[in-house]
């Protein structure tokens, strides 16, 4: 149900444009609030539970609501070690939360929750709980 | 040997620009040139690293930044670089082709006392450094195009006026953000980083992450500085040796 939160067993898939990216590298910019955006977007990955991770990757490809590029990524995190990582790693000791926010359309649209970073280093933490990268157009 | 180009009232901007030939202008070769990273100065032999430093405070002034693409090398690498003052109307026929912008430079900045003296035109050779970065600008360029972002002229003049007081620094990757500016990221495999973001107007955007092995701890601090100040905050951060690895 929407507003819930979402296991820390889970995944969530961030979109990264192609300016965030840079070889293997990924920006911190591609973690903060696009235009219009209050809370920061994910795909929450097991929301199609029954699927294979690949699956699950294909799935959230074919709904995502914004055009994909070549040199799109998406970043593949883990929910409870980036609560975590976030609780124990930013200096104000910031919390964060991924909650479900899905529609008809994009079923998977989920939200990570938590105050405003004025000087966007959550952004860069968020970095450092990747655990994959995915292109976006396969 | 004379060219006719209009060079007067030029901003651009993109790689594409051309110049509309106009004006007839003579063209001295002899009165700047460059060979490797020092160039030639005539009256008073200044080289790069002299003359790029950073001032402390000012007013500032435009100078036109001329990127004349294809080196041997690579027709996508930068052959020159040229610094004209803004009230120089002549364009010297190496840099006939290419991309120019304006940056914004602080009255005081040696840069501009170079320029004046050599009478209102100097070309240099880029660095690796700065060849890296306008390769990677130029992507970036593309990319933002794509996405409808309009990049800062503001931003890019800071961050070009960064790296290229700086020839020995290494090459960061450079990002473009939802909101113009553009971000220069120098990191390492422990997970350290200096990030800048170039936020125009002189002011930087700032996130280091240094592990200060003492306490066994990744030391983390973010905010905001001017360009004048932030080498000193890195250098406070004990995280210079990432810029230079």
């Amino acid at each position: 149900m929407n507003g819930d939160s979402i296991p820390d067993s889970d995944h969530v898939l961030r979109h990264v444009k192609g300016r965030f990216v840079q070889e293997e590298d990924i920006d911190g910019g591609g973690f903060r609030l696009r235009e219009g955006e209050r809370e920061l977007s994910f795909n929450w990955m097991e929301y199609y539970r029954n699927r294979t991770p690949d699956e699950q990757l294909e799935l959230i490809r074919k709904t995502f609501p914004l055009k994909l590029n070549k040199k799109d990524r998406f970043a593949k995190l883990n929910v409870g070690s980036t609560k975590s990582r976030v609780s124990s790693e930013h200096p104000e000791k910031k919390v964060i939360d991924f909650i479900e926010d899905g529609y008809q359309e994009v079923p998977s649209h989920c939200l990570m929750t938590g105050d405003p970073d004025v000087y966007e280093m959550l952004a860069d933490i968020l970095l450092e709980c990747i655990l994959e990268k995915f292109p976006a157009i396969p | 040997m004379s060219s006719s180009q209009d060079f007067t009232g030029l901003e651009i901007i993109s790689k594409e620009q051309t110049v509309t030939p106009f004006i007839r202008v003579q063209v001295e070769p002899d009165a700047v040139g460059w060979s490797s990273n020092v160039f030639t100065f005539q009256k008073q032999g200044l080289n790069t690293s002299t003359v790029l430093e950073e001032p402390s405070s000012g007013e500032t002034q435009s100078l036109t930044v001329w990127f004349e693409e294809g080196a041997p090398g690579d027709p996508r690498d930068l052959s020159k670089i040229a610094y004209l003052d803004e009230d120089f109307s002549q364009i010297p026929s190496q840099i006939a082709t290419g991309a120019s912008t304006k940056i914004s430079v602080l009255n005081n900045e040696p840069i501009m006392s170079a320029v004046r003296a050599s009478g209102g035109c100097m070309i240099f050779k880029p660095t690796l450094l700065q060849n890296s970065v306008y390769r990677r600008i130029s992507e970036l360029m593309e990319l933002a195009v794509e996405d409808e972002i309009e990049m800062s002229p503001s931003s890019f003049s800071d961050l070009w006026s960064f790296i290229s007081a700086r020839p020995a620094v290494s090459v960061p990757n450079v990002f473009a953000l939802d909101n113009g500016n553009f971000r220069a990221v120098w990191k390492n495999s422990e997970g350290e980083r200096v990030a800048l973001e170039f936020q125009g107007n002189k002011t930087v955007g700032f996130v280091i992450f240094e592990y200060d092995r003492s306490v066994g701890k990744m030391m983390r601090m973010a905010g905001i500085q001017g360009v004048n100040r932030i080498q000193a905050q890195i250098t406070a951060a004990y995280a210079d040796h990432l810029l230079t690895r």
